[in-house]
């Protein structure tokens, strides 16, 4: 067998194409394969050696980040540009009272104000979202290619805004002027909360997606709401219409966010647990978000866990906790349901 | 918090997120052994620091698309994939020899070379065939899998003298097969054929 013969058997095990014959060839070829050096080779600084090599990987990393996130971009460009905007939108929606910046009007704005009938139309026609600000002092967040139709004073009795597109609200609380989003076919009413819209053009979806505050999302009919068409909503829930159903689905958002105490109320506990009953960790999830979770097996309540769990996604959260508790988790509705053996035995 | 007290399988978890710590507790826990079996098998000391550097390099590029259910499986394969991989390209540089000595020889030559690789190739099967069942496993674990002595005869609970044992009759009934293709082998192999 020439060397030749030898290295187009080698490249057929690097490529998988080997029989199993070939296979336990080569690996028992390589099982025996020492060289001298390896055995009785001068001593190396080991010390030097990991700081060295870590540094050159390092390096490594970093210049082939850009090209590497340019090529993930355009595949997740939706997600990523949803992520960005509910970050900072929640922000706003945290520090309302805190900080009253001013607001410009921005490029691609398009305001028209119809003096007859006292509404206003806004159409952003940039490709950035554009915050506007009502006269009661609730703001929205316009997505691109969105418009919002809203009067220049609110009647006494309620706050009523027509959207067509994606927009995040964060509402001024008037418990006696309830706030009425009409999209499409379906109406939000709020007291005072801010929650996300969004809409699906060609299939008619209209999404809702609360944030902070209580939501109700339901469907017009001839100007009369009834309980019955109706969903009820907290944060991190969402409502999906569907038009050509005619009927809501209540879920959870894609990303949920913990949610900001209300004034001096009790801090967001630490997400930092040491040996601590699954129970607890569960529960501080719960008051985070908001969200139920449940234990199928009621026998893994008490089962240790140690995980740093600050700063990450809820569904990272939870893959955390499934992967040491060799378990899984699926969302049922507005609930997360985690399904595992006993950690007893 | 402390990544040290962390199982492989969170420090997959975390790394996935992008977590720079979490990738270097993965380096740290692990670049050791990957270089000292790279290092068992390539004579070059600046192929084996690249190797190394490749492998962890890879993993952090696709953090977010690998499936990787065990991690110190998944390195020590790459490291094997590495390893051959530069073997076998010390035997791509030796090219033109390759060409003028298939030119050379006459076109029956190609059946022969199969021939005598089929033959090797039978010769080891049998060989391992021959093999008692738990020295085949043994070898495995150890040459392939990297467990040493110690680990397999707790995991085995046999003592580590009959672990040894079971290695040395693998290697020493396939090495006379196998010595050609060995490294110095290869490389009388290459001078040979030049």
């Amino acid at each position: 067998m020439s060397r030749k013969t030898f290295r187009q058997l080698l490249e057929k095990y690097l490529r998988g194409e080997c029989t199993p014959q070939e296979k336990r060839f080569v690996e028992h070829w390589y099982g025996l394969l020492e060289t001298e050096t390896g055995e009785s080779g001068e001593e190396l600084d080991m010390d030097e050696l990991e700081g060295r090599l870590w540094n050159q990987i390092q390096k490594k990393m970093d210049t082939s980040e850009d090209p590497e996130q340019g090529r993930i971009v355009p595949l997740q460009r939706v997600r990523y540009r949803w992520l960005g905007l509910a970050a900072s939108l929640l922000l706003i929606g945290g520090w309302f009272y805190l900080s009253q910046p001013i607001r410009n009007l921005l490029p691609g704005q398009a305001p028209s104000t119809n003096e007859q009938t006292g509404w206003i139309d806004r159409s952003n026609t940039s490709s950035r979202s554009v915050e506007i600000r009502m006269e009661d002092g609730s703001v929205v967040q316009l997505s691109a290619k969105s418009s919002l139709r809203f009067p220049k004073h609110f009647a006494a009795d309620k706050r009523t805004v027509y959207l067509t597109g994606d927009a995040f609200f964060s509402i001024q609380k008037m418990p006696s002027r309830p706030f009425y989003v009409h999209t499409g076919e379906v109406v939000t009413k709020v007291l005072g909360t801010s929650f996300f819209v969004r809409t699906e053009a060609e299939s008619g979806k209209v999404r809702v997606e609360v944030v902070t505050g209580r939501v109700t999302v339901y469907k017009q009919e001839s100007e009369k709401q009834t309980s019955a068409n109706g969903v009820f909503l907290t944060p991190n829930q969402a409502a999906t219409f569907f038009a050509d159903e005619q009927h809501f689905v209540t879920g959870l958002v894609d990303t949920p966010k913990v949610i900001q105490p209300t004034g001096t109320e009790k801090k967001p506990g630490s997400l930092v647990f040491d040996d601590a009953p699954l129970t607890d960790v569960l529960a501080r999830l719960e008051q985070a978000y908001g969200i139920d979770i449940e234990l199928e097996n009621d026998q893994q309540k008490s089962c240790p866990l140690t995980a740093n769990l600050t700063d990450q996604p809820l569904y990272t959260q939870l893959d955390i906790i499934c992967a040491a508790l060799k378990s899984t988790y699926k969302i049922q509705g507005t609930t997360i349901l985690i399904s595992g053996k006993s950690c007893t035995e | 918090m402390n990544y040290k007290s962390l199982p492989d399988e969170l420090l997959l978890l975390y790394l996935r997120t992008g977590d720079e710590n979490a990738f270097r507790e993965i380096y740290l826990r692990y670049w050791k052994k990957l270089f000292s079996i790279a290092r068992h098998k390539i004579q070059a000391l600046d192929a084996v620091e690249e190797l190394v550097q490749d492998i962890f390099l890879r993993l952090w590029e696709r953090r977010e698309s690998l499936q990787i259910d065990q991690l110190d499986a998944y390195l020590f394969t790459a490291v094997r994939y590495a390893c051959i991989n530069h073997i076998k390209s010390t035997l791509v540089k030796e090219k033109h020899a390759d060409y003028a000595y298939v030119h050379y020889n006459d076109a029956s030559y190609a059946t022969d070379e199969q021939l005598d690789l089929d033959e090797l190739m039978d010769a080891v099967e049998q060989q391992l065939n021959d093999l008692p069942e738990k020295t085949r496993q043994i070898f495995r674990l150890n040459r392939l899998e990297y467990q040493s002595v110690k680990e397999i005869s707790t995991s085995l609970k046999v003592p580590e003298r009959t672990v040894e044992y079971h290695i040395s009759q693998a290697i020493k009934s396939l090495r006379v097969y196998l010595r050609d293709y060995l490294l110095t082998g290869l490389l009388t192999m290459l001078f040979m054929d030049i």
